[in-house]
């Protein structure tokens, strides 16, 4: 009897955490609503970081705009390189071959760029959060803070793939810094895809000087 | 009041029997190869892309981590451990895709791909999302009941004698197929609401778009899409409507095989149009697990059936050719020995597979046939002999393999080899080879004396 028993509550624990760990994941994964938004801190401790997924692939407003790093390299004797690509030359080896390593090492410079303009989880959660009146001022300070941070990390990405790329164009004891700049090119809209005419914006942003530091080469 | 009293019986039994178990197998090895692809694809930037001398330093990967590290990689910096976890990461792969002792290596499977996949999150895409977690419900699935080197039935769980913990393990691997199941209509689901949530998802022009971003386009996908705006506006409402019908798709036997199809072509686009290898692999993969054991036997019955089905076509499409004179001059008899096991199952091969009627197969070893056709038995023996009618002109061992294969267009393929190998000299050779060591077995053919003619044969008598 007591074995029958032990049988029946093992199977209906195990059936119960099966729908218990989807309804979580549907809560986690749906668009941002009422409920989810009620108990979005249990969900999030639930999911992270062993079930954290997001399904938003290029959507609902897929990348628009061409991203590309370029690179100036100073030399210990203070002279400075002309500006390097280190975008478009690992698009085009992908290009040329997609069963390569590039098929992933092109997400290297891309990937630091995107993570640079986009929230994370922690931030998004803090977001959330801000309805609740009480502690309002304190989570918008730790907003901006986290999102400085997240932003420090991106750009540090960035470095770090540009330091590894310099140290394959130059002798690594004769680079002294780095400069970086972000060019951000619209693509061509739709309704203008056969006017040849048609210039694409771009927006710069440049990153300041930074002394340059040993990063593994892939190659 | 008896809380535990189950309502329907039927489907809680079903639910103790394990299902999907052939899936879960191909699964476990499609999931094995990508990992062992990925590991390996990326061996010589593996410091670059996972070590502290590479994009992500040791002390920024342990910033960036949202809870405790849970990596192995992040426990030690020195390159020496580096190459110790990879390498087993390596082994472990190896031996997850063969099926060696599935319960422990799915969990180091799950161990050492969440380990590299959190060091370094930059280079991670939706596919790598969805293997982690698969990997994790792997942990539960018995996935080595086929093609397994070694098979679970084989061996003696000394839990398995008692039956309520064999049905609750069934249970568990049920519930961890389902999950599969579930996290990839979960996928495909949301991705398609987050879709139509979006305005160029809606306008039909968010391939266009898409395809406008070097990353994510192959030039000949942009080229193909951006001139034709029928083939990009089917493309974009196919991609929405294929994934919001998923889940409703899996519930008609039919409809099921339309959505694994349809999702396969899918793929197949993002793969060679958005350049997404690995994820468009791992989600072709996720789809051997929406297929029952008993579909899968019907499956392998009809494409067994298959090579039968096709040539019984072939040999209808083509009774009238097989008349016209200029087809029927081409034909020739083929001399084979049917003392031979080999020679028999070769000669039934052969018979399948013509299909224009062109050979005509007999027996060296008849002595009417012999004398009727005026062939010397000996050579008969030692080298296949071939006549063709037409000319009555005589070929001999490979030279008749060759003739024979030109009349059999299904073999065609394969003449551009045959007649390197003819030319050259080793196709006799090897021809030779295994003709003299044939294994001959005259059983009801004669008793005292198996020598053909007057001659005594080279033959091993068995």
């Amino acid at each position: 009897m007591a074995k029958k028993l032990v049988f029946r509550v093992t199977s209906i624990f195990c059936i119960t955490l099966f729908v218990g760990h989807f309804l979580f994941t549907l809560l986690d994964v749906i668009p941002f609503n009422p409920v989810s938004a009620k108990h979005n801190n249990q969900v999030y401790e639930y999911m992270e970081p062993l079930f954290n997924q997001t399904w938003e692939l290029f959507a609902p407003d897929p990348v628009a705009d061409n991203r590309t790093i370029y690179m100036q390299i100073k030399e210990e004797n203070g002279e400075k390189s002309d500006w390097y690509d280190i975008t478009s030359p690992k698009i085009e080896q992908n290009h040329s071959n997609l069963f390569s390593p590039h098929n992933r090492l092109v997400r290297i410079p891309t990937s630091s760029v995107i993570s640079l303009f986009q929230e994370d989880s922690t931030s998004s959660l803090i977001k959330d959060n801000l309805t609740n009146e009480e502690n309002h001022l304190t989570l918008e300070e730790n907003l901006e803070n986290h999102l400085d941070l997240h932003q420090e990390r991106a750009k540090h990405k960035m470095y770090r793939y540009a330091f590894s790329e310099a140290g394959r164009l130059y002798e690594e004891t004769n680079i002294a810094e780095v400069q970086l700049r972000l060019e951000i090119t619209e693509v061509v809209p739709f309704s203008e895809r056969n006017n040849e005419e048609y210039e694409s914006e771009s927006q710069y942003i440049e990153f300041p000087w930074e002394a340059y530091t040993n990063v593994a080469s892939p190659y | 009041m008896n809380v535990f009293r189950w309502e329907s019986k039927h489907l809680i039994k079903e639910l103790y029997q394990p299902k999907f178990l052939i899936g879960a197998s191909l699964l476990r090895i499609a999931l094995g190869i990508i990992t062992l692809y990925i590991y390996l694809i990326h061996y010589q930037q593996r410091y670059a892309l996972w070590h502290d001398s590479g994009y992500l330093s040791h002390a920024e990967y342990l910033e960036t981590t949202i809870t405790l590290p849970f990596s192995l990689y992040a426990y030690h910096t020195s390159s020496i451990y580096f190459d110790i976890i990879f390498h087993l990461g390596i082994i472990v792969a190896i031996l997850f895709t063969l099926g060696y002792r599935t319960g422990v290596t799915s969990l180091f499977q799950f161990v050492f791909i969440w380990s590299l996949f959190e060091r370094n999150g930059v280079i991670l895409d939706g596919g790598d999302n969805i293997l982690r977690i698969v990997l994790f419900y792997f942990i539960f699935i018995a996935s080595s009941h086929y093609f397994s080197i070694q098979p679970s039935v084989t061996r003696k769980g000394t839990l398995s004698s008692f039956p309520e913990v064999k049905k609750i393990r069934n249970l568990i691997h049920n519930l961890a197929v389902f999950a599969c199941a579930f996290q990839l209509i979960i996928l495909y689901f949301m991705s398609g609401i987050y879709q139509v949530m979006g305005e160029m998802w809606q306008n039909g022009t968010a391939l266009y778009y898409i395809l406008q971003v070097e990353q994510f386009s192959m030039p000949y996908a942009q080229e193909l899409l951006s001139s034709n705006l029928y083939l990009m506006v089917f493309a974009t409402y196919f991609s929405i409507v294929i994934k919001l019908g998923f889940p409703f798709m899996l519930w008609n036997r039919y409809t099921k095989y339309i959505a694994i199809v349809c999702m396969f072509s899918f793929h197949i686009g993002i793969m060679f149009g958005m350049g997404l290898i690995t994820f468009s692999l791992i989600m072709i993969a996720l789809e051997c697990i929406l297929i029952s054991d008993t579909e899968y036997r019907t499956l392998r019955h009809r494409i067994s059936l298959m090579p039968r089905l096709i040539l019984s076509w072939m040999r209808y499409r083509t009774r009238s050719l097989r008349r016209q004179s200029y087809i029927t001059r081409k034909r020739m008899i083929i001399f084979y020995d049917s003392w031979c096991p080999l020679c028999q199952q070769v000669a039934r091969r052969i018979r399948a597979i013509d299909t224009l009627g062109l050979i005509k197969l007999k027996t060296f070893r008849d002595p009417f046939l012999v004398n009727n056709y005026k062939i010397d038995p000996q050579a008969a023996n030692e080298r296949m002999i071939g006549i063709i009618e037409e000319n009555k002109q005589q070929t001999e061992g490979f030279s008749t393999f060759f003739a024979m294969f030109k009349r059999i267009p299904l073999m065609w393929w394969s003449l551009p080899f045959l007649w390197i190998a003819l030319k050259t000299g080793l196709g006799s050779t090897l021809y030779d080879s295994v003709a003299s060591s044939r294994k001959i077995i005259p059983v009801g053919h004669c008793e005292d004396d198996c020598s053909i003619g007057e001659q005594s044969g080279k033959e091993k008598n068995v």
